[in-house]
Parts: C-alpha cells; structure tokens; sequence
C-alpha cells in the first residue's frame, strides 16, 4: 500500500435514466472510495442501483439514455469528463470488470486465447502475438487454470462455468489493472466453485496489491473478502463501513433486515419454524384485532389434509417410496457420434411420509433435478421403483397417471419463464381446475381468488399479466397454480433460487405457512444449503447421480458423516468475515493437502 | 380428308398466337404526317426506300421459332424469314399495294404448268444456282427438300402437310427409312436436273399457292440430319448460318457469296448481316424498338398490350406507327345444328351490335368492321357487302324482330355463347353480342373454356356443342395462302366438319356452297376464281353461319433506321426480304 | 471430422435419390394416374403441333408406353449410363449422366444445361456477393444506429424491398436506366472470359435487381440479430477491455450475428434459381430460368425434370455446403456434431 490515494473515489455519483413514465433514478447520489489494494463490498438487492454503478465505474452507460452526474474518479482520471479515447484506454487497463455470468461473458465463437490475446494488444499495441499468448498462459496459470499452453486454444463452451469464470478474471488480469471490479461473479456457481473463485480473486488481490470491487445481492458473499461494505437500497447506500462492523452491529433497520432474511446455515429447522410461527401468530392477532373478525372465517380454505405430526406414527405407509430408482440418458459424444449412457442418477431410495419435507441438496450435475422429475415421472426411471400412496408408478402408462397428477405439483425455479405471458395469472392458476372438469367460471374464479389471497396477493390481481408481477410475486403465483388442485405432494425445485434474499425470505416462510395449514408433503430440492436447512426436516445430499447423506437435517448439518458433506459446508459462505476467513484457511490448507 | 384437317389444327394454333391488344386505341385521327413516313405508310407503299447496303438488321422475338428448318416450320414470320437462307419455288410479289400477294417465280424459272384437270403439275428450275458451299441447286434438291417436309414419319411434324394431303403418294412413305428416297418416290418425278412434275391425287387449281412455302426450298440429301438439320441449314438464299441456330437463344446470318442477286427478283439483301435474338421479354423488344436498340419484331403481331396502350396514346408516335391487317377475320360461329332455322340465325345476324363488337377489339385502331367475309386482301373479297345492314351499325331491330316471328320464336329463344378463357376480345365480343342479342328478347349465357381444347373438347366437339346447347361461338381465322379456298374452305366446306376438333364450327353443310368449293379447284383462272369465292362470301352470309365482326389489325412501330419497309398481306407483315438499315 | 463429412456426403446422395424418384413420379406417373394415355404423355413430349406419326415416334422412342417400372430402369439407365437418340439418318449419344433430349429444341437437356449455367451462375453469385455484403452493411448500420433517420429509411426501404416482385423493379429499371436514360447498355449476355467489363456492365442491373429483394431481408435479419447480439454480455465484456467500437461491432457483434444468416445463405444460393427465372426473364438473358420457364412454356417436359433435377442437385449441394461450413462459423457445433 504505497499509495494513499484512493484508485477509485466515486463522489455524489447520480444515474438518471429516462423512461416513458418519468426519469428514473437508479443511483442517487453515492459516494464511495477504495484505497489501492483495498477491497470493497457493495451490497443490495435487485433493483439496488449496484449494477448500475459498477457499469457506470467503467463508463459502459456511453451511448446509452442514461445521464450521469457526479464524479468517478479512477486512478486519478475522470471517467465521467474522460473522451471515449482516454475511457478506453482505461477499460482494461486501470480497471477491469469481471461479469456475472460467465456462460455469457466470454465471446462463443473465439478461443479464449484470442480473447485474451485481444484484451493485452488493445492496450500494448507494438506486443507481438507471441508476447501476448505468452502473457495469457501467465495469466491463464495465476487462475489456476491447468495446462493453460494447451487450453488456451479451447473455446469457451469447452469449460466448466467455474473454469470460465477463471478465464473472465485472468482476461481482467491481462493488463495487470489497479482496479478489478467484479459484478456478482459467483451467482451462478456452485457452493464450492463459488468459494473458489471467491478465494482466487482474494488471493489475487493480496498477491497483485489489486483494488477489489465485489459487487453483489449476498451479504454472505462479501463478508469475507471485503474491508469495507456499502449497502445499497432504491440507489442510495443506506450504509456503509467496516465489513465488521457493519454485519455486527448494522444501523439501518434495512441492513438488519437484509441480514434477518439470509438463511443461515447455522440456524436449524425447529428455530426458524418456531419463529415463523410465532411471529405468523403475533401478526394474526394483529389482523384479528384490527379487523375484529375472527380467524378462521378469513378465507374459505379449508385444510385439505389434516395437518400430520412432522414426525410419522410408526407403520403408516410413507406417502413417497422411492427405490434405487436410476435414469439413464444416451448420449451423442464426441465427433465420431457414438452414443454413450450417461448415467444422471444411480440407485437412490428413500421414504417421504405425509407433511415431511425433504431437501435435496446437491450442486449442479448431481442429479437432484432428474430425481425430482422422475418422481414427478415427468420422465421414466430406467429402473428402480416409485410408490405413491401404495400405488407403483414407475411404470404406469400416462393415461391411468392422469388421476394421480393432481396430487403431485411442482414449483420450478424460474418464475420468469414458467408462467405463459399472454395468459392472464387468473387464468394460469384456473386452468387445472377446469382440467380436471370444472365447469363452473364463477366458481373457478372464487376459488382462485381465494388462493390468490392465500399466498399473500390479492384478488383483484386475477386479471393481470404476469409481467405485472415481481419475482417474488410470480413465485407466489406459481405456488398457487400448484396449490389449486389440493395437491399431496409438491416438488420444489430451486424455487428460490431466482429471487432476492428478502424475497427468498418471504417464499420460505409461505411455503412452511401453507405447510401447516394444508399439511402439506415437500420436496425441496436446491444448491443452497443455509435455505434447504431451514424448511427441510431431512436432507438428502446428493452427487454425480448418489445419495451421499441422508438423515435428519441437524444431524447432516451438524455431524456430516460424508466428506463431500463437510467440503459443501465448508464453501458456504458465511456472513461472519471471521469465521468465513478461517474457512478460507481452512480451504487453502485442504487445497494444499491434494 | 383426316389428314388434311390435321393440317389445318395446326394453322388453328397458328391463329391462335395471334394476340391482340386489349384497350385503348380510341382516338381517331390519322395523326400528323411531318415527322415519320405517316402513320400506316408502310401499308401500301414503301417507307424510306434506299439502295444503301451495309449494317446488321437487328430481329428478335419473345419465344423460340419453331424451327429454322424450312422443312419444319408453319409459322408466317418464319415463312417470312427463312427465305433468307431458303430459297422457294414461288414467291409473293415482291412489291407493296394490290398486287402484294400475286405469285412469282424465284427458283422457279416461271410459273407452274398443269394439264387439263389440274392433276399434273410441271415446274422447271433456274440453272446454275448454288448451295452456299457452291455447288449446283438441282431439281432434286428440291424434290427432297418437298418430301422430307411431308415424309418424315413424324420426325418434322410442324410443319404443313399440303403435299402429303394433294400428291398421288403413299402417305407411309418415309424419307428416313428409305434408302433411296429421290429414287422410290414417284410423285414428284424429275425428269432432267432443272425440271420437277408433280402428280396430285385430284383437281388443283391452286396448287402454286403452296409452292411459296418453305418446305420448296432446295435441301440436298447428303446434308438432311432429320431435325437437328435446324441447327444449320444449308442456304441456297443470300445469306447462310454463322455458326449453329442455338434453340431459344438466337441464330446469325452472314452474306453467302454464291448466292448471285441476277437470279433473284425477290430479295434485295441490302444489310451485310442479319440476327435474331429469341425468347426476350415483349415489353423489352418493344422498348428497344422505340429506342432503336432493335430493328424489327421478328414475330411480326405488332407490339405488345403494354406498348400498344402507351402508343396509342402518343399521337407524336403516330408516324412512325403502322396499324396493319393481321390477314385474320375475327367472328362468331352460329351453330346451325342448334339454331336449325336460318331466319333465326339471321335474326342475330341483325340483331347484332357490331359497334360494339368493334369496341371489344379495341375501335379503328383494333381493327375494321367487318361485314363480309373474306378479308380484304383476298381476290373475290367485297368489303362493301353488307346483308344485314343497319344505322351506324348498330343492329336492325325491326328486321331481327321481323326474322324471329319468321322463325317461329317472337318472344326470342335462350341459347349459349362459347369463348376461349383468357381471351379477353373474344370475351368482350361474346358479352357485346349477348348485350345486342338480349335486346330483342334472344337470352344467351356466356361460357368460357380453356383456349387450348376449345375447338379439341368444347365448341369443336359436336356433341358437346349439342348436349350445352351451344348457338354460338366467338372465333377467328387467318388464311393458309391468300385466296377464297386458302381462307374459307376449312370453315365452310360441309366435308371438313369432323366429330371434333371441327373448325367448321357453324357445321354449315351446304351442298351448293361444297359445289363451289370443288369447282373452283378446277378453274384455272384466278379471276374466275375469285368470282367463285364472291358467290360463296355471299351464301355463306346468307346462311347467316358466319357473324363477322372484325378484319383486326396489330399495331407495328416502324424503327426509324428500316428501309424499305412496307406490308405484305400474304404474311400479314412487313415484307422481310426487303428491308434494309440505315444508321444514318 | 471425416466420418461427419462422410456420413453429410451420404445424405446428399441419398436425398438426390428420392428427388430423383419423386421428380420421376412426378412427370411420368402422376399423369399417368391422372388419366393421361401414353400418346397423351407424347404429345406433352414433342410439344406445339404433332401429327400422330411424331407422337406415335416419341412413345416408340421414349418407351412411354412400356410398363412404370421398366420406364423408371430406363430413366435410371439413361441417367447413370447415358443414351443414345437417332434423328433422321443420324445417331446421337447423349453420354452419362444424360438427363435427356429436348425435342422441342432439339438438343440434349445436360448440354444446354452447361451452356447456360454460366449466365445463371454469373446472376447468382454476384447478386449473391451484392445482397450479401449490401444486406449485412445496410443491417449493421441500421443496427448501431438504430433510431437514427438511416434506419428508419433503410427499413422502410428493406419492407418495400421485400414486397416488391423481380418482374416490377426489373421493369422498371430497364425502362429508365436503360432505354429512357442510356445509363446501362441493353442487356446482353457476353462471358467474363471474353469481356470482363462488358459482362460487368451487363450483370449489374439484373445483380441489383435480384439481390434487391434478398438484400431487404437479409438487412432486417442482421439488424434483429445484431440488435440481440449487442445486448450480450460478451459485447459488454468486449467494450470493457477497452475494444473501440468499430472492433466490437466488426469483430464480436458481427460473426454471432452472421452465423444464421450463414444458414439463410446457403439456402437461398441453393433456392437462386427460383429468383433467376423471374430475373432472367425480365433481362432476356439466356440461363438457366430463363431455360426453365420456356420449357414450361413450350410444355418440354424432359428440360422442366432437367432443371428439376439440377435445381435440387445445387439445393443438396448448398445444404451440404451449409453443413461442413457451420462447424468452422460456430464452434459450439464442433462438439455437438
């Protein structure tokens, strides 16, 4: 740290766009600084205005409506007066972005060595290829990308999402910036592909005396490789200081709910349904006492499966009985065309009774979704057996299955792309209904209306669009859909994935709601292991197509028995920047062990 | 007979091409004469007459001709044409006005001889004159150049088959599988190297008609190759092929040095080249004609419906514009099987609008009222006959009325109109007809048919025409050679009517009529013959079988370069073989 | 890589075949089923006015009246093997592979084919090359101005373009352009190797006016593309290594963009044809369209099953093109292929 300057010093910094109804402002007036080496954090939801302001750090708004006022100063040059000459010249080269998807973010159709290549001559235009391709393997290596000489002749859609992420940050590094600015870097990763970029660009940041500017939604994310954190809200950051401080002892009342709404790896099942039910009571009283009505005439619905003991009786019949169940794709490998087995989930059995949730929990590849679609039988297993109810439907024809269907739903994980556009939300949610046989519009009408209340929307949204909807919003009306029919069982399957923590938050404690008034039958399949903990009474951790833990959620979190258990744990992030630098250490040192 | 009516099916689809302008071509004026030769000059005089040689003529056409071979061909243009390169035993004579169609010699060393009943023929050849590779044209050149067109056994089937129908031959006689085709057929004998006789198989006065056609053209055996002889014919003419005839692209001619201008009164041979270009667009021949980017539309029907419209609207164009006879008389069959009784068939021919009918083909542009029924340029023809006249030729409605009650009908009868489909004159003329018709209380209905099987399936069918009660039906017919019998025969002679593809669509069968057919192909002189023809006009009109409503004519734009330029009815065209440019 | 081009190859072969077959089918037993005599079928053969002897002849010389499947061995026969034909006293080979004799024109279909696919290839390619290169710069720049006065003409125009027939804009310059105004000289064909600039100046009105038509649409289809291409987050990353502008468009905005549009193109290469006749037609130049729709014309049957068989010949061929060429546009195939 020679330099006191700051390498980046953002003052007052406003984002106006112009829209039809009005200008909307995304950032309004933020000020920040990042000492050289240092590292910051800016935190927010979606909507915050973060990604906005690391664009408008690289001075990508160029061209676009957007109005900038403020300063951004980086490395002592104006990015908002610079001429798009001197920006360009430092794009790349004082400051480098690494983007959030990294499927996304490299060209498809050059090899990465060009593209790195491309990023080291823009800026040394007299570098002859061969010093450039010999800086990219250079570059290639600090990421820890193996046998970088021969790699980088690969294309990008030849890597893993974690490997490119790795080439994204080596092509910022080409140049050797003062800045690195990462956007939301690991969204799309894996737990422990996630802790591993994350420690890679910590490493990087020590090693290169780099300033670091980690953008993103999760404070977890942040809390161990940042100093300092802003938290940003509707544009303005409501806080900002000491990563420590401000995960200890926040101020805003909107940090601390941002940080009540992280699932917690920490926090157990019986905890947050005992604080879910508790504060459900406290604000029914509320309703109660303001409406002075009385409870149960609120909403016409009815539990429709009396509400199960969490724990079975011994020898009911499991409403689920899964048995070594296994899906075999072909596969079109390689240039000769000969088709290969894939095997996407080997042999796994379990026993789901009635009111139970059950996580699975896996990273991508696991096989988690093919199991939830087999038990959907969406798709046949190749062998194994499926019980639903005492009945084997493994193999049951899709014409006798159509009865059955209505008891089993599913919530999917984008509630962007599972809802028709053209067809209004009422309709979306009343369709089954009218599957099934109902005639009766008035009566399919009240019905949904009813529901659309129930998951916290109101009746009167029965004829909008989905594009009206947020996120959040669209998730509770896809839970609707799968609730009309008075399903048994509903299968999960990354359906908070999507959303804003907050928001997450909210979905959660829905589900686990209408869990207890329905006595509703879960299985949650998800990556996140804080937020399969919390509403799952047992998990099932799976990989490469295995159940390799099973059993009650505290004890798997707990006392994991498997090692691949404990790797997961270790990844995830924590919001403590203390204990998430002693699970880097600890990372490292099991790193160093292979 | 079966032959014979095969031969003119063909001249059918040859009248059938005539396309005509639809449209425009209501204004009257004779135009200006200062700029241009005047509007229809080329009509009965020649336009620009020049003796300056040198240049190319530029041709071209919008399809293929049918073939190059003058043993081939039945189309006028390349009748016209081919005597570039081929030369015939007669020809028309080559000069504008009355005489234009009267036959001259041109191989031929003087008209044809016959005997007494017009069953032998003797033609002698000019000596010395010569195939473009020098050597001599004989009378056996000639003789094969007949045969190979008619004897064939389907191989050159586009051609006419006048001889195949008249000479005493066997009609299986083949000229390809014979192995000395001169020696085994007998109906044309050749006496000597210069002399040809012929022997027909009955009485024909006409018979040098058909020596002007192009299958008279000298063709020696040695260079027949069946038909790809196309490809390169051998010219006796004044000029011979550069290179081969390329099917649907062009052909080129150049000047033959052993064609020798003393031995011809027929072609004047002015340019040093001449080509075609064949299979372009209408529209663009007729912008190129305008823009002298083009001499002469090779097909000879007058420009296009675009072109025509536009010039007739162009009154500054009106002197370089010819607006000539296409040799076709366009009228209206009355089918006399289904109107039996002829004061009912004259009622139309009195009820009839024929102004309005001369709208339907465009007005004075589109043609001239017809009222008779052989076309002007037939010896024996007389326009002013007019049987069923009437105020501004608007139909008589006192004397229709008067023929229906004679018939039996005064209240008027239902009946149907037969027209070709997309034919829009035909059309039109039906609908006028119809309009005139209803106005004394005759209700006809108009069909339409496909114009390919009109005659073949529908108005040419008997029994179709019976079973549809079918009174009438809107035709057209151009002569085969220019007089009486090359024109009318086949339309009006009872012995032509056939079950189907019948031309003599009227199905008039009329003993005295048959008589004069038959007489006149044992009267030598053509005066006395043209008289002949006069009698029929007249019968046939009386008969009230034939509705004429117009001698059309196209409209030709006269390239300002052309020499020498005038009509000739006998093609319905201007006369090739005089032309001449000038780029001057 | 081999066994991929092997097995495309294959393919090609293979739907040549059942074109084959089903343009057979088409012109000798569709009719038939339809009612057509064998002498019916000849006269569709010899074309204008045969007398019963040429029609007679031509079902003796084409064996029309011979069972289907001896015909189908025959044309096979008479495809792969060649045949011969006799006109008067002469016999003509029609050599492998003989896609038969024209008796109409008189001459072998291949023959003509090859005579004129000079002047069809001379139409195509360089209408090609102009629709191609106009299309995409019209569409780039439309797209990255997108808004501005250009594009707002520029796709106005393109809509027009793609709404409006051959047979009018070739009209229409012909009219102006060269008989009113003298700014072309007359269409006429005249081969590259002979006159380089005279075939230029021939070619250029009929290039225009068919690559008019595809330009439009291959304008709007780069612009959409492109529109969706710059809204990547690889043009983002591409921009934030400090790439100018021009590189970002011309280099990683372009190639995604191209890579459909590489699809379109070897279709519509392969589909030329069609446009060539219209084209052709309206320029009186001698190719194959122009070959085509006079056969149509003519009804000569043996040149329409030619051209036929030619035109899904260079279908199959652009296909197959299309095929070995996408691996190289677009990587991601390599793998999936």
């Amino acid at each position: 740290m020679a330099s006191t300057e700051p390498v980046v010093r953002v003052d007052d910094l406003r984002v106006t766009f112009p829209t039809l109804d009005g200008d909307v402002r995304a950032v309004n007036g933020l000020s920040f600084e990042v000492p050289a080496g240092g590292a910051l954090g800016i935190v927010g939801e979606s909507g915050s205005g973060k990604s906005v302001t690391s664009l408008a750090l690289m001075g990508l708004h160029r061209g676009t409506k957007a109005s900038i006022t403020g300063s951004i100063e980086v490395t002592g040059k104006d990015v908002v007066a610079a001429t798009d000459r001197e920006l360009r010249r430092m794009r790349g080269n004082d400051i480098a972005m690494v983007f959030q998807d990294p499927m996304q973010s490299l060209h498809p159709q050059y090899t990465i060595g060009d593209q790195l290549v491309e990023a080291y001559r823009v800026h040394h235009p007299k570098a002859s290829r061969a010093q450039a391709r010999k800086r990219a393997v250079a570059s290639l290596e600090r990421v820890g990308i193996p046998e970088p000489g021969k790699r980088i002749n690969s294309y990008p859609h030849e890597f893993s999402g974690g490997m490119r992420q790795r080439v994204v940050i080596a092509m910022g590094l080409m140049c050797e910036p003062k800045v690195l600015l990462a956007d939301e870097p690991t969204t799309a990763l894996d737990v422990t592909v996630q802790a591993q970029v994350l420690d890679l660009l910590d490493g990087l940041r020590r090693d290169l005396g780099m300033g670091l500017i980690l953008v993103s939604h999760d404070l977890a994310v942040v809390a161990g490789s940042v100093d300092e954190v802003v938290v940003m809200r509707h544009g303005e950051a409501v806080e900002r200081g000491d990563v420590r401080t401000v995960l200890s002892a926040p101020e805003h009342p909107y940090t601390r709910a941002l940080l009540a709404a992280v699932p917690r790896v920490e926090v157990s099942r019986a905890q947050r349904r005992a604080a879910d039910r508790a504060e459900r009571a406290e604000r029914e009283r509320g309703v109660q006492r303001a409406e002075g009505a009385d409870a149960a005439e609120r909403g016409g619905f009815e539990p429709f499966t009396p509400a199960a003991p969490a724990a079975p009786a011994d020898g009911e019949a499991p409403l689920l009985r899964v048995q070594d169940v296994a899906m075999c794709f072909k596969v079109r490998g390689g240039l000769w065309g000969r088709t290969m087995d894939f095997w996407a989930v080997k042999g796994v059995s379990f026993d789901l009774h009635r009111g139970e949730t059950l996580g699975v929990v896996g990273e991508s590849g696991s096989g988690k979704s093919t199991l939830s679609r087999m038990v959907m039988r969406l798709v046949e297993p190749t062998r194994g057996r499926i019980e639903f109810q005492g009945r084997d439907i493994t193999h049951m024809p899709e014409r006798r299955l159509r009865p059955l269907r209505k008891d089993v739903q599913m919530v999917f994980q984008s509630p962007y792309s599972s809802l028709n556009p053209r067809v209004t939300v009422g309709d979306a949610i009343g369709t089954a209904l009218r599957v099934q046989g109902e005639r009766d519009t008035k009566k399919v009408r009240l019905r949904v209306q009813e529901l659309l209340e129930r998951v916290g929307l109101e009746a009167a949204h029965y004829n909008r669009f989905p594009h009206a909807f947020s996120g959040g919003q669209r998730q509770r009306i896809a839970i609707a859909r799968a609730l009309i029919l008075k399903p048994k069982l509903i299968v999960c399957d990354e359906p908070v994935s999507a959303l804003d923590v907050s928001t997450q938050d909210q979905v959660l404690k829905l589900l686990s709601e209408l869990q207890d008034d329905f006595g509703l039958t879960y299985i949650f399949v998800a990556h996140d292991l804080a937020v399969v903990r919390q509403i799952s009474d047992r998990v099932a951790v799976m990989k490469q197509g295995e159940i390799v833990e099973l059993g009650d959620s505290d004890g798997v979190y707990e006392n994991p028995r498997s090692d691949y258990t404990r790797s997961l744990l270790n990844a995830a992030p924590l919001l403590d920047p203390d204990e998430a630098r002693r699970h880097r250490a600890e990372r490292e040192v099991a790193r160093a062990a292979l | 007979m079966r032959k014979r009516t095969l031969g003119f099916v063909a001249l059918g689809a040859a009248a059938s091409l005539f396309l005509s302008a639809c449209g425009g071509g209501e204004s009257d004026s004779d135009g200006g004469q200062s700029a241009g030769a005047g509007f229809n000059a080329a009509e009965s005089e020649i336009v620009n007459p020049s003796d300056a040689t040198g240049g190319t003529l530029r041709y071209a056409m919008s399809s293929d001709v049918d073939s190059p071979d003058p043993g081939n061909t039945y189309y006028g243009y390349n009748w016209n044409f081919s005597r570039y390169y081929a030369r015939t035993l007669l020809a028309y004579n080559p000069e504008p006005g009355e005489n234009a169609t009267e036959l001259v010699p041109d191989v031929a060393e003087a008209l044809p001889e016959s005997n007494e009943d017009f069953t032998e023929w003797t033609v002698k050849i000019k000596q010395g004159l010569l195939f473009e590779d020098g050597s001599e044209i004989t009378a056996q050149d000639v003789k094969y150049g007949i045969i190979r067109g008619d004897f064939n056994g389907g191989a050159l089937a586009q051609g006419p088959s006048y001889f195949a129908q008249k000479l005493d031959a066997d009609p299986e006689f083949n000229v390809y599988e014979s192995s000395d085709p001169l020696g085994e057929f007998d109906a044309i004998e050749t006496p000597d190297d210069h002399t040809l006789v012929f022997h027909l198989k009955e009485s024909f006065s006409e018979f040098p008609n058909i020596l002007i056609t192009p299958q008279t053209a000298p063709v020696p055996v040695d260079a027949d190759r069946g038909e790809l002889y196309e490809q390169h014919p051998v010219s006796s003419g004044p000029y011979k092929f550069d290179g081969d005839y390329e099917a649907g692209v062009g052909l080129n001619l150049v000047r033959n040095e052993n064609w020798d201008a003393e031995t011809d009164p027929i072609r004047r041979a002015l340019p040093d080249s001449v080509e075609v270009e064949l299979n372009v667009n209408q529209e663009e021949i007729d912008e190129r004609l305008l823009s002298g980017e083009l001499d002469v539309d090779l097909g000879g029907t007058g420009v296009g419906p675009a072109m025509h419209s536009r010039l007739a609207n162009d009154e500054s164009a009106r002197p370089n514009m010819d607006n000539l006879f296409s040799g076709a008389l366009r009228y209206v069959n009355i089918h006399t099987p289904v109107i039996e009784d002829v004061a009912c068939r004259q009622a139309i021919m009195y009820a009839a609008n024929r102004d309005s009918m001369h709208r339907a083909w465009g007005g004075t542009l589109g043609g001239d009222i017809a009222t008779n029924f052989l076309p002007p340029a037939i010896p024996g023809s007389d326009p002013e006959l007019d049987l069923y006249p009437s105020e501004d030729n608007t139909g008589d409605l006192e004397a229709a009325q008067g023929k229906l009650e004679e018939c039996g009908m005064s209240e008027g009868f239902e009946t149907t109109i037969a027209a070709r489909e997309g034919r829009d004159n035909d059309i039109q003329t039906a609908e006028a007809l119809q309009e005139s018709l209803a106005r004394v209380g005759i209700e006809a209905d108009i069909e339409t048919y496909p114009a390919g099987d009109f005659f073949a399936q529908y108005a040419g069918s008997q029994d179709f025409v019976r079973e549809n009660n079918i009174g009438m039906s809107v035709s057209g017919w151009i002569p085969d050679w220019p007089t009486g019998y090359g024109f009318g025969q086949a339309i009006t002679d009872g012995r032509a009517i056939t079950e189907t593809g019948n031309y003599n669509t009227s199905e008039l069968d009329d003993p005295e009529i048959n008589a004069l057919w038959d007489q006149a192909l044992e009267t030598e002189d053509p005066e006395e013959r043209a008289a002949i023809y006069g009698d029929i006009e007249r019968m046939v009109l009386e008969q009230a079988a034939i509705l004429p409503v117009v001698f059309d004519r196209a409209m030709f734009y006269r390239s300002a370069e052309l020499t020498n330029v005038y009509f000739q009815p006998g093609y319905a065209m201007y006369n090739y073989m005089a032309l001449g440019v000038d780029r001057g | 890589m081999l066994n991929y081009i092997l097995r495309r190859l294959g393919a090609g072969v293979l739907l040549l075949a059942i074109v084959t077959m089903v343009t057979f089918w088409i012109f000798y037993v569709l009719p038939r089923w339809a009612g057509v005599t064998p002498e019916g079928m000849a006269a569709m053969y010899v074309g204008k006015a045969p007398t019963p002897e040429a029609i007679a002849a031509t079902v003796d010389r084409l064996g029309l009246d011979q069972p289907i499947a001896v015909q189908f061995l025959d044309f096979l026969r008479t495809l792969l093997l060649g045949t011969e034909y006799t006109f008067g006293r002469e016999t003509v080979e029609c050599a492998a592979p003989c896609l038969g004799y024209s008796f109409t024109t008189n001459t072998p279909v291949l023959e003509q084919l090859l005579n004129r696919l000079p002047v069809t290839v001379s139409l195509g390619f360089g209408a090609a090359v102009i629709w191609l290169i106009g299309g995409v710069a019209v569409g780039v720049l439309s797209a990255v101005r997108k808004g501005s006065v250009f594009d707002r003409i520029a796709m106005s125009l393109a809509l027009v373009g793609v709404s409006l027939p051959i047979y009018f804009t070739g009209l229409l310059s012909l009219a102006f352009l060269v008989h009113t105004w003298d700014l072309f000289p007359v269409p006429r064909y005249v081969p590259l190797t002979e006159d380089p600039v005279g075939w230029f100046q021939v070619m250029i009105l009929p290039w225009v006016t068919l690559a008019f038509l595809h330009a439009a649409q291959y304008a709007r289809q780069t612009r959409a593309g492109m529109l969706e291409t710059l809204g990547e987050d690889y043009i983002r990353t591409a921009r934030a290594k400090g790439l100018s502008e021009r590189k970002v468009i011309f280099k990683h905005a372009l190639r995604p963009t191209l890579t459909p549009i590489v699809t379109i193109f070897g279709l519509d290469i392969g589909l030329v044809l069609g446009g060539a006749i219209l084209t052709e037609t309206v320029f009186s130049l001698n190719g194959v369209g122009k070959y085509a729709i006079d056969a149509i014309v003519a009804k000569d049957l043996p040149v329409i099953l030619g051209v036929t068989l030619l035109g899904a010949f260079f279908i199959v061929l652009c296909n197959l093109v299309v095929d070995l060429l996408y691996p190289i546009v677009d990587p991601r195939v390599r793998i999936a292929a």
